[in-house]
């Protein structure tokens, strides 16, 4: 997928001190691949360039504002190896750019004028910051199970990849209830594909990008893979992993092979999830035109890269 | 297991056959979770599995389980201390309708449970929350077509039993039924949900209602010692469909029905789950008294109400709806009043012997 460029130096106004340079540290390390999902719909459904670049930047702005709010919340001092904005120029700044990011999304899509596109990325923004909310009280707590992760995961994390899904036909007007109840549940669980995924580099499990490690854990917070991997433990054992503070620390807690098989385990349950992902990928068909069903075949290759994190 | 799925929209001619299991005969279609927030109703996708490829248990087993016997305590318990009340005239045991009256509330309740499970996977529910019901459907060991059968034969059942029963004290007995008609509506209508009238109405239908009429149809006969048994189990009753329902506030939608509880926000929710409870606590004992139970009984009230205080204890810690520490709540919501059920059970029947 070819890079995009999200936004140039005449998209927020020159005169607010810190604020360009502020988005060009947080833009220029992401690997936008939310932006490149959208280029990847416009190209299957022949969107216009305006289009196109208006969905990528919607996409982008949410996220990275939802990014430097997160930052702040957690108190993670890094973001994309970088220090994060919160650190670098002030907490107050780093609150006032993710609100003018979300700002600019309605700016923006305002003056495209398609109600129903407003309408419901207002909603994504309410979903994204009820999942900020909801997760935040599941801090330090070590008993939290899979399936409520899932739902929070479903808010946060799903939802934008819900939007990149959806977006694309609002734009075009196509607003047929049943395509977009599909592109829906498409969009859940490829969010929580990813969010497993990403969750499985905590633990150094197909960590090619190199994230720090453990990095969930030592925030108090028991991501989707140390839910699983906890399920079945002792309150003692719980206590322990709470304590680790490196990888070896949890294999040794855990016992290597038992370790290595619950990471086969996660990966088996999540080939369930693929499943019913591609079962509905395929029924995308019925309402697609011949010209637009190469989109089915980009869609199916996304949990490879998404949860296997397999380059493409 | 197999992978292959279908997806069906409602206007599909084979949607209702898939939903109720009647399209195969060597196949079974279980429903597949959604992990959405909100329930859809137009489309399901199914999991297809063949029969031969599930685990299915004997009949009975699965009949035990549909008769959802953690339920159990909720129409039981305050039937049979209603029964055990009238320790004045169970001298009078042998006569029949007393035990029909019983055993035509057990079926009943049994035929309410399997149509309730027939219609929340009809509508939805099971497949947002998979910890609802008695999973007898979404494990492949029955269709929803067989478990409404099977309802409806408890359902005759009940009736077969209620009859001879109902005979003993016919009109104000009618009037009984009548008022557990119109609570019933108010429940699943939600209607005055606002003002606490579905609260009051699963407090009468779980409550007085049930323990006069047992008292009605057993001895031809009702004192207010029935109804204020009633109203302490009514109102735990109401508490353990609030902590159930404190449980699910986050996916609180696919709920069948609302208390005032679901009205409330997370924070005033708790408390009022914790006041209740703390208030139950002191309502048991206080009606024990005013029955006369032996004073032995009261010593073991720290017993009966040990579920109740560790529920307490979860709903207080809870940091969201979304806490682990609500987990398994209900579940042991249901458990305070079996032993609450249990208690009054014992100390009644030593009062009567």
């Amino acid at each position: 997928m070819k890079d995009l460029k999200i936004f140039n130096e005449d998209d927020f106004p020159k005169y607010l001190p810190k604020l360009n340079s502020l988005y060009d540290d947080l833009f220029s390390s992401g690997k936008g691949f939310r932006s490149k999902l959208i280029h990847m719909m416009g190209r299957n459904l022949t969107l216009d360039r305006r289009q196109e670049h208006l969905l990528a930047q919607t996409i982008e702005f949410i996220h990275n504002a939802s990014l430097l709010h997160d930052d702040l919340i957690d108190r993670s001092p890094l973001r994309r190896s970088k220090t994060a904005a919160w650190l670098k120029y002030s907490p107050e700044y780093a609150v006032l750019a993710g609100d003018y990011l979300l700002a600019r999304v309605m700016v923006n899509l305002s003056r495209y004028g398609n109600l129903r596109l407003i309408q419901y990325t207002a909603e994504i923004i309410s979903d994204l910051l009820e999942g900020e909310w909801i997760q935040d009280s599941l801090v330090r707590d070590w008993n939290v199970r899979l399936t409520q992760l899932d739902q929070v995961h479903d808010l946060k994390t799903a939802s934008l990849f819900k939007w990149c899904f959806r977006a694309p036909f609002i734009a075009q007007e196509n607003y047929d209830e049943q395509l977009h109840q599909c592109l829906e549940e498409m969009g859940t669980l490829l969010g929580l594909l990813f969010q497993r995924g990403d969750d499985l580099l905590d633990f150094d499990i197909r960590n090619d990008e190199g994230k720090a490690l453990l990095g969930d854990l030592k925030s108090g917070y028991l991501n989707s893979f140390a839910a699983f991997l906890a399920r079945d433990f002792t309150e003692a054992q719980k206590q322990s992993l709470r304590q680790c503070q490196t990888l070896d620390e949890v294999k040794e807690l855990v016992g290597l092979d038992a370790f290595n098989r619950a990471g086969s385990d996660f990966d088996a349950l999540n080939e369930q999830v693929i499943a019913l992902y591609e079962h509905k990928a395929r029924s995308l068909e019925s309402w697609l035109d011949a010209k637009e069903r190469g989109l089915i075949q980009d869609l199916l290759g996304l949990p490879s890269v998404l949860y296997f994190r397999r380059a493409k | 297991m197999s992978r292959d799925f279908i997806t069906l929209t409602r206007d599909d001619p084979d949607f209702d056959k898939y939903l109720r299991g009647t399209f195969s005969r060597t196949e079974r279609a279980l429903p597949v979770e959604t992990y959405h927030a909100q329930t859809y109703r137009e489309r399901v996708t199914f999991r297809i599995v063949p029969r031969d490829q599930l685990d299915v248990p004997h009949w009975t087993v699965i009949y035990f389980w549909s008769c959802r016997p953690e339920l159990w305590a909720l129409t039981l318990g305050p039937a049979v201390a209603g029964w055990l009340a009238h320790r004045h005239s169970l001298g009078a045991w042998d006569r029949w309708p007393s035990w029909f009256a019983l055993i035509g509330i057990f079926f009943l309740q049994t035929a309410g449970f399997l149509y309730n499970d027939v219609q929340d996977h009809l509508r939805g529910a099971d497949r947002l929350n998979r910890r609802r019901g008695s999973q007898v459907i979404q494990k492949g060991w029955s269709s929803a077509a067989e478990m409404e059968r099977w309802s409806y034969v408890n359902l005759a059942l009940a009736i077969s039993f209620g009859v001879p029963a109902f005979l003993n004290a016919p009109l104000p007995l009618a009037g009984v039924c009548a008022g557990a008609a119109l609570s019933l509506v108010i429940i699943l209508r939600g209607i005055g949900t606002r003002y606490g009238l579905c609260d009051l109405a699963l407090i009468a239908l779980f409550g007085p209602l049930l323990t006069t009429g047992v008292a009605l149809a057993s001895f031809g006969q009702t004192s207010w010692p029935d109804v204020a048994l009633g109203i302490t189990f009514g109102a735990t009753a109401l508490w353990v469909f609030q902590v159930r329902q404190f449980e699910n506030l986050f996916r609180s939608k696919p709920e069948t029905f609302r208390t005032f509880l679901g009205r409330l926000t997370f924070d005033r929710a708790r408390w009022v789950v914790v006041v209740e409870g703390f208030l139950l606590l002191a309502v048991h004992p206080g009606v024990g008294a005013f029955l006369r139970v032996p004073l032995f009984f009261l010593a073991l009230l720290p017993f009966a109400s040990l579920a109740s205080i560790l529920v307490l204890n979860r709903v207080y810690k809870a940091a969201s709806p979304l806490s682990s520490a609500l987990v398994g709540s209900s579940r042991l919501g249901l458990l305070s009043h079996v032993s609450w059920s249990l208690w009054w059970g014992a100390a009644l029947g030593v009062a009567w012997l």
